[in-house]
């Protein structure tokens, strides 16, 4: 348990010193919400349909941007290694990883959501929905793209390689993701866009992180 | 005892490394020499089982080298310059379950002339080598010691520190593989040309 304490926070402390992360996804979000209404349209129903999927949309782009610094410097500088040598459990440098991101993204979206909810003209009640969803489908994605992640990192280029791999999944939890808000607005019940959400993050968890672990420790043995 | 024989590795259609044998016994240490890319830190990657060999045998007291025989000391350092060196210090420990008391680790620090509250990203090439060994020597308690290039950069300070405490280790009935380009001055050690 002291090792994934450890772990842990050596995570948190490198996101708390490295602000830049932070901030550059803050803005990178910020600016595209911002500047989406612009370019759509200014019809307040059309933006109220609309939202959502965006927000969903650049959620996805904002954790595939930010991915790689989680593990880059881990292999650059050998650490991976370093874990290998004092039989460190792999799973537990995957989990986390996928803790201290997910965190990262939910202070984003803490600061993010308010803003969204006037610029797209949601009511309180959607963006409560919308942020259930977003925090039962964020750990799923999170976990998918980490796994690409981690099974490309033997290779020199991992950018193209990671969407090929995570698309397929991340489409799904897209759909149920973005579905809540549409189900809540067309009066239908929400336990079924949420009962699939809750079954695509139990189907993750269950074996995604194992099969990423070992592509870890195997990385850490190029 | 320490026991390679054979020992082959290709990258590629390459060959890095052809048929490599030789013994070691208890409190004896190897010397790898070597011109750039004569496979210095593959073969000692290897026996730290950093690599995969196609070929050949590594075997410590009859047995296959695991992880928790080794002792590694490796050509890049795995430090975040984003901490300081007391932080860094501290989780490597911690990671290698070793439990030390904030003033220890301090002393660990100081020993090496490390300033515990300094950010890693203002140390030297030499400070972050100094970093590195202030954590090597205070976790040694694994019998095969595999340095890389582990002199390059040390002043002469460190370096006495460094070699008292190998020919401690070897006195104590461990081993140590030590590549370099430079004289390092340890007696009693074998060399190995690659």
């Amino acid at each position: 348990m002291h090792i994934f304490s450890a772990l842990l926070k050596h995570e948190f402390l490198l996101l708390t010193r490295n602000k830049e992360i932070f901030f550059t996804l803050l803005l990178f979000f910020g600016l595209s919400l911002f500047l989406f209404p612009f370019a759509l349209s200014s019809d307040a129903t059309l933006l109220k349909s609309f939202g959502p999927g965006l927000l969903w949309v650049i959620t996805i782009f904002t954790i595939l941007s930010s991915v790689e610094s989680f593990y880059k410097k881990d292999n650059d500088n050998s650490l991976l290694s370093f874990y290998y040598i004092q039989k460190t459990p792999f799973i537990l440098v995957f989990f986390t990883k996928i803790i201290a991101h997910f965190c990262l993204m939910i202070s984003i979206l803490m600061i993010i959501l308010p803003l969204f909810g006037l610029f797209f003209g949601l009511e309180l009640k959607s963006i409560v929905i919308l942020s259930a969803s977003l925090l039962l489908g964020t750990p799923p994605l999170i976990t998918l793209i980490h796994f690409a992640i981690a099974l490309t990192l033997s290779t020199q280029k991992t950018g193209m390689l990671v969407l090929v791999i995570v698309l397929p999944f991340i489409i799904p939890i897209l759909i149920f993701g973005v579905g809540t808000v549409t189900f809540y607005e067309t009066g239908q019940t929400l336990k079924q866009p949420f009962m699939f959400m809750a079954a695509i993050f139990l189907f993750v968890f269950a074996f995604v992180p194992w099969i990423a672990a070992y592509a870890l420790k195997e990385s850490a043995r190029q | 005892m320490l026991d390679i024989k054979n020992l082959c590795f290709f990258r590629g259609m390459q060959r890095i490394l052809r048929n490599i044998s030789f013994t070691l016994n208890k409190g004896e240490a190897l010397l790898i020499k070597g011109a750039n890319g004569s496979g210095k830190t593959t073969l000692l990657k290897l026996i730290a089982g950093l690599l995969e060999h196609e070929d050949g045998t590594i075997h410590w007291q009859g047995h296959r080298v695991k992880e928790h025989n080794v002792h590694y000391f490796g050509h890049s350092l795995p430090v975040d310059i984003e901490l300081t060196g007391y932080e860094m210090l501290h989780f490597w420990l911690k990671i290698s379950n070793h439990r030390f008391k904030k003033k220890q680790i301090e002393e660990h620090l100081s020993a090496f002339k490390i300033n515990a509250n300094d950010f890693i990203r203002t140390y030297s090439q030499g400070q972050k080598k100094r970093l590195f060994l202030a954590y090597y020597l205070n976790s040694s308690h694994r019998p095969i010691w595999i340095m890389d290039e582990i002199f390059t950069n040390l002043d002469q300070e460190a370096s006495d520190i460094l070699k008292n405490a190998i020919m401690k280790h070897l006195e104590a009935g461990g081993v140590a593989l030590l590549s370099t380009h430079e004289m390092i001055g340890l007696e009693g050690c074998r060399e190995l040309v690659l």
